[in-house]
């Protein structure tokens, strides 16, 4: 098993062929790399075939973000021998913050962030970014849906018709 | 490249991911999205019903939408795929029982979820009738959330089965109903009651247990009759006279915010070990 006390870096590579340093801390924030860490304890230099730059530095990034957060609120227990519930409310909310702020990218950012958070497992990566594209969809027409994300219908007006007429559950006006 | 349609060209699966967000309606709906849309709200295994989708806009009464609701939800699990739930959260259940075939229909929506392994099941009911009884010996059940909405009288489960519960919500509940359940959910991560009376939590083990929320309940067993190894929060609503019973001023790691001499709300209590 791979549990060292010093910070060992490991070297992630992008689909383009860029080279990214991180602690293995940050890296086993990814599911996939720590599996694969654990299958094979000395491993240092992983490519990610799936992944381009832009997408992995933004991941590495949320990650950081994350490990630091929670290494904060570890080191803030262990000096206070527990933890303070105001303090961490607000770490937490200082958290969601960031989350909120980092979702604030175009849909074709979201899908490749979605794609990489299921590629490398990142679990709460994967939670905000599909909530924010279900966020995008919720209360939209179809035809707003379509504009949002770009989806072009290749469905004629007479197979819409169709779909519709067979669903007349799902489509009954709300007046 | 300005107009690349990436979301469709995510798998089935995070599409799927995306829609379990959603809320019934709105996810059946995408099937007129693009042909990549069309079938895969008959394969979501995450159905959240929620009345709130249906009401419209102040025109027509109220009323007038239940039964809309209501086919909603049967043609629904009539025309997706017959594959296995992992959510049936229904929303407003309770809005519609006005009649003896709203009772049964209730009860057939939830059996339905049951047949079809749900792992998660949350509602809210006016009866306890309407509950099947094989709700109790759902195994694949890891989550249950059932909001009473007015008192009734209580049914009590002829036999109980849920080895892989992990969270439970009960409102309206009593002593007896409750023994018969605990004492046959051992993986119990998770347990809210609100508005049950006389309950006492002494003699059942609650190896697993790390949250318990306890709402406007009163409360018969002292703290330290409890077995709570695992306790790691305690949030309770009501009156200060059930906390003196349960005696649990007296833990001298509690660190608590009463918002008025008579109500507290929401304080963490680290169990003394």
């Amino acid at each position: 098993m791979a549990r060292s006390s010093t910070e060992n870096m490991i070297t992630l590579m992008s689909s383009d062929g860029e080279e990214f340093m991180v602690t293995e801390k940050v890296a086993r924030e990814c599911t996939t790399i720590r599996n694969m860490l654990e299958d094979d304890c000395v491993i240092t230099n992983i490519p990610l075939p799936n992944v381009t730059s832009d997408i992995l530095s933004m991941v590495i990034e949320y990650c950081m973000e994350h490990v630091a957060a929670a290494e904060k609120a570890a080191a803030e227990t262990a000096e206070k021998g527990s933890s303070s519930a105001p303090a961490a409310a607000k770490a937490n909310k200082d958290l969601e913050e960031w989350d909120k702020a980092f979702m604030n990218v175009d849909v074709y950012t979201l899908c490749d962030l979605i794609l990489a958070a299921n590629y490398l497992n990142v679990s709460g990566l994967l939670d905000l970014t599909i909530q924010t594209a279900a966020n995008l969809i919720k209360g939209k027409s179809p035809e707003q849906i379509r504009k949002t994300f770009h989806i072009q219908n290749d469905l004629s007006l007479e197979e819409e018709e169709k779909i519709r007429s067979q669903t007349p559950w799902a489509f009954e006006k709300s007046e | 490249m300005a107009s690349t349609d990436w979301i469709s060209k995510l798998p089935d699966s995070v599409l799927h991911h995306i829609m379990s967000f959603m809320k019934a309606k709105a996810a059946v709906r995408t099937c007129v999205l693009s042909k990549r849309w069309r079938h895969l709200w008959a394969s979501l295994q995450h159905l959240h019903f929620d009345f709130t989708e249906f009401e419209g806009i102040q025109k027509l009464p109220w009323l007038e939408h239940v039964p809309k609701y209501r086919k909603f939800i049967s043609r629904m699990l009539q025309e997706r795929d017959n594959i296995d739930v992992h959510t049936f959260d229904i929303q407003n259940f309770s809005e519609f029982y006005d009649d003896d075939d709203d009772d049964e229909r209730g009860g057939e929506w939830v059996t339905y979820a049951i047949h079809h392994k749900a792992r998660v099941i949350h509602f809210d009911i006016n009866l306890w009738s309407n509950l099947p009884q094989s709700i109790y010996t759902c195994t694949s059940l890891e989550e249950l959330h059932v909001d009473m909405v007015d008192p009734a009288p209580i049914i009590y489960p002829a036999s109980v089965s849920l080895p892989r519960l992990r969270s439970l919500d009960l409102t309206f509940v009593d002593h007896q109903f409750l023994k018969l359940v605990l004492l046959q959910c051992p993986a119990l991560e998770s347990l809210s009651l609100s508005d049950c009376n006389g309950i006492d939590l002494s003699g059942i083990p609650f190896q697993k247990l790390r949250k318990l929320n306890v709402s406007c309940c009163t409360m018969l067993s002292a703290a330290e009759e409890l077995s709570l190894p695992s306790l790691e929060s305690f949030m309770y609503v009501g009156s200060m006279s059930t906390l003196r019973v349960m005696g649990i001023e007296s833990i001298p790691s509690l660190t608590y915010a009463p918002v008025s001499s008579r109500i507290v709300i929401g304080f963490p209590l680290i169990c003394p070990q």
